[in-house]
């Protein structure tokens, strides 16, 4: 972007030249970040006359009265004439030849430029990650995208991201678009992990190797990858070497601390006294209260207990070059990052290698190699009543932890204790790590017979082994009566893709270009698990099953494979009509003998107004429209759901046994298929001091890959079929603005947003009634006309002043409130979807400071919180959130918190007491930093800088983080906050070296 | 004009040379695609081909009665459903409602078991249809087939013996129209046999439960014992109970008469010695568990998750302090003497503040599951002999049950005879209060097993004060059968 900003600059340039005699000009010539240019041509024109300018830029030039225009040119900047005016002093500042319009972006199997495109491609490049938060390489792109959305599941360490690319299409099938890491598709996904999948799919991908992400966003960009598309694409392009480039070297290092976003507001001992004291007399009378003295009762602040003050770093040295033949690109780099919660956090090692070679005229082959390895202590994240992210902290406030001997305390006891373990035992005598060693390679070899075809070969391997690894000790709840627990499972990856593709590109005529591209890809994946269980442990010291006392171990595999052939015609007539057509033809094992093939069209044409003739004089730097249309598919749900099998899983009395599977095949499985309609609108103005983009799409998905629920009396409980359709429309934009109120300042303002309207449009007719039927879900609804992930909640309608009773809204009573309402009572109560995702962001630079900032937000959405209603109920005794000191008591009826009743449901059923509102707005990113150049040498940069992540946040949802939640990445029933971990906010200390 | 020849051979032969290899590349494709399969699968059709493939399927359907839903829920469930058994004090919501009386459709814990209990079905729909197949190809001989069936009509009829007891009104004498749940009697393993079958009545389905197990008796007879697996006996035993749960008490007799003839099951010493060892003399049929086939709900009888249950500590004064009579305690107390109840310090924790059952209580979940033992049958036949007014026979095996449950110390805790403890005829003035002997024996005896409830059912009494036709003993048709099937639905009148 912030190429864009640059725009020329000049002190003087029009009124009509006085007749003079010969004369000097001099001035300065600087690069758009006013850094001096050494060597820069300066011609006069018509003559061959001129000067290169010196080491600060500097030059000095004679003209004579009759020369009108001095020509400035630096290789690998635009070239600028500038009328000669009536003063000596003229500076100039050049722009980089490859302006907004020329920018290369990487779409699949190709590049093309922001002036050929065709279709909804948006693009970040590497400088998004400076100071960023690197765990991930999504992190960074938060909120910088118009339209796609992506979501931390959890504030742990590593943690999976969830992301959406213009809303939402699936039910039972993944909402997670494709990734594409250097071309190849990449799922990366290991097998069935034990504890969940737990960590993104991406985690061992060094962020600081990224060179740039595209992401393919309508239908025709990612129709190319058929059947995997429906989703949108993520293409990661990692960094590599350029020939005739002497060599560079960057090193980088990152130091920060965090803490939590969000610290729950829970009650000190005291307070959770009255309040329990409160409880229980209004059930059992003043006479047994829990707490004679509340005011005695002693507070232990579980949070200190589990939370610290981590520190994380990063470092990372690559080196980049090439000679006339060879070209190369090495990165090594390290990242430890703790977790606020003790004992957890994670480490990777990554290396990369990335080589080409050119072979004589025609031939070209390389090698492509990323190395990871990534070590995470974790513990059972969100989503789980036991995970000890919240319940732990929230633990009774009036225990502590250990005995007068510094010995914990083993067992505790007392009214509506839901555990009776030491939480601090169950954190710090469960170990839970794993580890990921990923290899990702790719070899190539290229031939071009003649200019404008190519031909490639390219085959890519990619492994992956994750080990778990468990230990509970016998202390634990889990493991108490079996004297300690162990699991070890080791999942393994073995995914291979051939890619075939030829090419060729030829000139019709001058200005217009026809680029064909045919090919065929085939993967073949497959995956396997070996783990072991083992029980009665020697002692807490010895972790391995071999001295477990008992031990049992199983192994499974399955795999899948996809086989697909596309075309693609790309053309541009005379640089200003552009049109894009591309099929693909995929199989994959995932769907039934009958409906395996499918077939995925894709059209897209591109009209750059601006080139026209009629436009030629007019503010428009560039305006462009465009349009297109194109199916995709997705296939991602189970491998064998579509056949009719037996299943040899368990056993009966140690013998193996045969079993009908719940699920039931069904050979007409295919996939579900998105058509998507876009029109853009992009456009540059004012030399780009404002541009922007427009997008309306229609996204209809049809078919879905849908688990039917069939009558449970036939002994089995679904199919997996094709059925129910969702539409989503939005509408997105993408502003920025380069500004420069004085010389040396910039100032570059850019906002993203959309707004996307989802709503089911079709379901499955499960009853054989004619009409849709509604699926309902612990307290949610799919229902035709709704959006997904739609809450269906009783409504909560605050307290009767008179008794304390919690009220609901009473659909059969006409409306009016009761304090249990009847069981249809339930409604309709908003999406956790929100209406609108975007991001704003900031950037100033004054000489060699920078500074920027970046907003993310979310509006129009709700969270369910578990937390509340955990932390509001008085039938556990965990702790209870601050606004509990304000619940219903005779004396204070004007509240809409009810009575605390102990043991009693007063108000703590399913409802919408717990639906928060999601809206939120929070500074993803801030940095401020210092860039020193010339030291030794004009190309080496010193940068160091300060950087912030989440430091502020703007939210009315009450001890939760907004932005987290526990969605399984795929599903379509989200933002339930269950004990999630809150994101963490921190500050770091970064410097880059590039020499 | 030879050159246009020689130009449309090039571009046909090319063509036909272009559409030949297009054809070999997407059928090798197909290829491709087709040769990858699941490690722990096999195609369904190529699952019934010989005597092992239904051996193993038969294997399987053992297996369908094991896991979440299976059999410990239908022995805890009924019974937390009573007043003797309880949830702990801060219930998850699924044993809350069994506990609280307060059943909905959408109970996680009765959905489980419908599901379970129709997997079951559907496997011995299956297996009886492969079996006829395989026979009359004459694949598998005359015997096997026999035993085969015999296990699966058994496997058929339990599953829904507890299905009606459970989700349909009870049945009283001459009164089985009501609507109970679905009977199917045809195996599903494609989409295409999908069916959605309505209700059966009552009295369909109890006609059905003994037409099976009528004919796994007589299938299976002559058959060896195998611990864990069907057999004759079983199947005569589970005849009694549906006729003693009918209230048909002769037909209870002849069948429990029967069973105590064959001599082949008797009481082990120790009430807690079934419960410790597996194949025991007294083990009838049990639902066998080991560490690869775990109950899976060790939290629900001795954890301390909310889903856990526990012993109210009233039970012992309402039960467990009744055994020996106030006569007997003056006997014991005149002389210093003491008497222990086995039950209650070996088969549960002897804790009255945090009471819990140990008869599921290993560490692994391994624990059998004591679908039917012969301690049941004894205390079926001592109370058919009381409705007969035979009270000097019904005394003779009421006996047998206390002999081993109580022993009696003198002050020095010498184990002295029990005779104090037994009873003997004159001891009742009447069949009634015998009877009610043996009722409470059978509620201290069969605790935890899946008794209680169905005795109160039978016997026409309360449910924690709720009447015994009270719906709301019921448990509901699970909602995802009303979602999916149309021809289902809740009829339950308007008090519910």
């Amino acid at each position: 972007m912030k190429k864009l900003f640059a725009y020329l600059f000049l002190i003087h340039v029009w009124g009509l030249t006085e007749v003079m005699a010969q004369r000097k000009i001099s001035g300065i010539v600087t690069d758009e970040a006013n850094m001096p240019l050494v060597g820069a041509n300066v011609l006069v024109e018509g003559r061959e006359t001129g000067t290169i300018t010196e080491v600060d830029g500097e030059y000095m030039v004679e003209v004579q009265s009759s020369d009108s225009v001095l020509i400035f040119s630096y290789i690998g900047y635009r070239t600028q004439q500038i009328a000669i005016g009536p003063e000596d002093i003229l500076n100039v500042v050049l722009t980089e030849e490859s302006t907004s319009l020329d920018k290369i972006i990487v779409v699949g199997f190709g590049t093309s430029t922001r002036r050929k495109l065709t279709s909804a491609v948006e693009s970040v490049n590497e400088e998004v990650y400076i100071g960023a938060a690197k765990a991930t390489p999504l992190q960074a792109l938060q909120g910088r995208m118009a339209g796609v959305q992506i979501i931390q599941s959890s504030g742990a360490v590593g943690s999976a991201m969830n992301v959406r690319i213009r809303g939402q299409t699936s039910i039972n099938a993944s909402n997670q678009p494709l990734y594409v890491i250097d071309g190849v598709i990449t799922d990366t996904y290991t097998g069935f992990p034990f504890f969940g999948p737990g960590s993104d799919k991406m985690i061992g991908l060094d962020p600081n190797n990224i060179a740039s992400v595209e992401v393919l966003k309508d239908g025709a960009a990612a129709a190319i990858y058929g059947a995997r598309g429906a989703n949108g694409v993520i293409l990661i392009t990692t960094k590599q070497g350029e020939f005739n480039m002497r060599p560079r070297v960057e090193l980088s290092y990152q130091l920060g601390i965090s803490e939590a976003t969000v610290k729950p507001d829970l009650m000190t001992g005291p307070k959770y006294a009255h309040a329990w004291n409160r409880a229980v007399e209004a059930v059992d009378g003043p006479d047994n209260l829990l707490y004679p003295d509340p005011d005695a009762v002693r507070t232990t602040d579980w949070w200190e207990v589990f939370t610290r003050t981590p520190i994380f770093q990063d470092v990372h040295l690559s080196v980049a070059g090439g000679s006339v033949t060879t070209n190369y690109y090495l990165g090594a780099g390290y990242r430890s990052e703790e977790d606020f919660f003790i004992t957890k956090g994670m480490k990777r090692y990554a290396l990369q290698a990335k080589i080409n070679q050119l072979i004589g005229d025609r031939w070209q082959t390389g090698i492509n190699l990323n190395i990871s390895r990534t070590d995470r202590s974790r513990f059972l994240e969100a989503g789980s009543i036991s995970s000890p992210t919240w319940t732990s902290t929230s633990f009774p406030p009036t225990e502590v932890p250990f005995d007068e001997n510094g010995e914990p305390i083993l067992e505790f006891n007392g009214r509506g204790y839901q555990f009776s373990w030491n939480p601090y035992v169950e954190v710090t005598e469960t170990d839970l790590r794993d580890a990921l060693t990923q290899v990702r390679a790719g070899v190539f070899v290229q031939f071009s017979p003649t200019p404008g075809l190519i031909l490639k070969s390219e085959f890519n391997p990619e492994f992956s082994l994750l080990q778990e690894n468990d230990f509970e000790s016998d202390r634990t709840r889990l493991s108490s009566n079996s004297n300690g627990f162990g699991y070890v499972g080791t999942h393994s990856d073995q995914n291979y893709f051939w890619t075939n593709t030829a090419s060729w590109t030829f000139n019709p005529a001058s200005g217009s270009e026809l680029t064909v591209l045919g090919g065929s890809q085939v993967q073949w994946k497959s995956y396997s698990l070996l783990e072991g269980f083992g029980s009665v442990f020697p002692n807490r010291q010895l972790k391995d099953l071999a001295s477990a006392g008992n031990s049992t171990a199983l192994s499974e595999a399955e795999g899948y494979r996809f086989a697909g052939f596309f075309t693609r015609a790309n053309y541009a007539f005379n640089n200003r009509l552009f049109a894009s057509a591309s099929l693909r033809y995929d199989g994959s094992s995932r769907f039934g003998v009958k409906n395996r093939w499918g077939l995925f069209p894709a059209l897209s044409v591109g009209w750059l107004i601006s080139e026209e003739e009629f436009m030629k004089n007019s503010a428009f730097d560039y305006l462009k429209l465009s349009g297109s249309v194109g199916k995709t598919g997705n296939a991602e749900i189970g491998n064998f759901d579509s056949r009719s099998v037996l299943i040899y899983r368990f056993s009966y009395q140690r013998q193996p046994t045969a079993t009908i599977p719940t699920r039931i095949g069904n050979d007409e499985l295919t996939w579900e298929t998105t058509v998507q309609y876009n029109i853009s609108a992009s456009f540059g103005l004012w030399q780009e001091r404002l541009n922007g983009n427009v997008s309306l799409f229609i996204k209809d998905t049809d078919g879905l890959l849908f688990f039917l629920p069939v009558s449970p009396s036939n002994g089995v409980l679904d199919i997996a079929g094709n059925a129910g359709s969702v539409r989503n429309k939005g509408v997105e934009f993408q502003i920025g603005s380069n500004l420069k109120p004085w010389p040396n300042l910039h100032i570059g303002l850019g906002f993203n947003g959309a707004f996307v309207d989802n709503k089911i449009t079709a379901l499955p007719d499960t009853d054989g009634d004619g009409s849709n039927d509604d699926i309902l879900s612990t307290g949610q609804i799919l229902r035709v006309g709704e959006s997904l992930s739609t809450y269906y909640l009783v409504q909560y309608d605050g307290v009767d002043p008179e008794n304390g009773d919690a009220l609901f809204y009473d659909v059969e009573l006409d409306g009016s409130s009761n304090q249990y309402p009847s069981g249809s009572s339930r409604l309709v109560k908003g999406s956790a979807i929100p209406l609108f995702t975007g991001g704003f962001n900031l950037d100033l630079k004054f000489k060699r400071l920078f500074a920027s900032a970046a907003f993310q937000t979310g509006l129009g959405h709700h969270i369910y919180s578990y937390n509340l209603f955990i932390e509001d109920g008085f039938q556990t005794a965990f702790n209870k959130n601050g606004r509990q000191q304000h619940s219903w008591t005779p004396e204070n009826t004007d509240t809409n918190i009810p009575e605390a009743r102990w043991g009693e449901t007063n108000g703590s059923q399913e409802s919408t007491r717990w639906l928060e509102k999601g809206d939120y707005l929070r500074l993803k990113n801030v940095q401020l930093g210092y860039r020193l150049t010339n030291i030794g040498s004009h190309s080496n940069t010193l940068t160091v800088y300060l950087a912030g992540q989440n430091l502020w946040t703007l939210s009315s949802a009450y001890n939760i983080d907004p932005e987290v939640t526990r969605i399984s990445a795929d599903q379509p029933f989200g933002a339930v906050n269950l004990n999630t971990v809150a994101l963490s906010r921190s500050i770091s200390f970064g410097i880059k070296l590039e020499l | 004009m030879r050159q246009q020849i020689k130009c449309g051979f090039i571009v046909r032969t090319t063509g036909i040379l272009l559409a030949i290899t297009i054809s070999l590349i997407i059928s090798s494709c197909e290829d491709f695609l087709e040769d990858v399969d699941p490690s722990a699968a096999l195609p369904v059709d190529d699952g019934f081909s010989n005597l092992n493939d239904l051996e193993l399927f038969l294997g399987g359907t053992y297996r369908a009665l094991i896991g979440f839903g299976g059999d410990l829920f239908w022995v805890v469930l009924p019974d937390l459903m009573t007043i003797d058994v309880t949830t702990i004090s801060s219930p998850c919501p699924n044993p809350r409602q069994y506990d609280f009386n307060e059943l909905t459709a959408d109970n996680g814990f009765l959905q489980a078991a419908w599901s379970r209990a129709y997997e079951t079905i559907n496997q011995t729909n299956v297996l009886l249809e492969k079996v006829d197949q395989l026979s009359s190809d004459g694949i598998i001989t005359t015997e096997d087939a026999r035993r085969l069936a015999g296990e699966a009509h058994f496997l058929r009829a339990f599953a829904n013996f507890q299905l009606v007891r459970l989700f349909a009104k009870p049945i009283d004498q001459g009164n089985g129209g009501e609507l109970a749940v679905p009977l199917p009697l045809s195996g599903v393993t494609a989409a295409s046999e999908l069916e959605n079958l309505p209700r059966a009545t009552v009295s369909e389905l109890y006609a059905q439960i003994i037409i099976d197990f009528e004919r796994a008796s007589s299938l299976l007879q002559g058959s060896s014992l195998i611990s864990g697996r069907a057999n004759e006996w079983a199947a005569i035993a589970f005849l009694a109970e549906v006729a003693f749960q009918q209230g048909d008490y002769a037909g209870a007799f002849n069948h429990t008469r029967t069973l105590i003839d064959a001599d082949v099951f008797g009481l082990v010493s120790s009430p807690e010695e079934y419960f410790n060892q597996a194949g025991t003399r007294e083990e009838v049929w049990s639902i066998t568990h080991t560490n690869q086939e775990p109950n899976g709900l060790l939290g629900l009888t001795l954890g301390t998750s909310c889903n856990s249950v526990m012993l109210p500590g009233d039970l012992y004064a309402r039960a467990f302090d009744l055994i020996v009579t106030t006569g007997q305690k003056e006997v014991l107390s005149g002389n210093g003497w003491s008497v222990v109840d086995l039950r209650y310090t070996h088969l549960t924790n002897a804790q009255p503040e945090n009471w819990r059952s140990l008869k599921y209580s290993s560490p692994d979940e391994s624990d059998n599951v004591p679908a039917m033992r012969y301690a049941e049958i004894v205390l079926m036949h001592a109370e058919c002999l009381a409705r007969i007014n035979d009270i000097s026979g019904s005394v003779q095996y009421l006996n047998m049950i206390r002999a081993r449950a109580l022993e009696v110390y003198d002050e020095n805790e010498s184990l002295l005879s029990d005779d104090v403890i037994l009873f003997a005829p004159e001891d009742f003035e009447s069949g009634e209060e015998l009877i009610e002997a043996i009722i409470l024996e059978r509620q201290v005896e069969l605790l935890l097993e899946g008794n209680r409830f169905h005795d109160l059912m039978r016997l026409q009494r309360d449910v924690n004060g709720i009447p015994y036709d009270d719906c709301r003993l019921r448990w509901p048709i699970p909602q995802g059968e009303l979602d999916a099937n149309p021809n289902i639905s809740q009829d339950y009148p308007g008090d519910c």
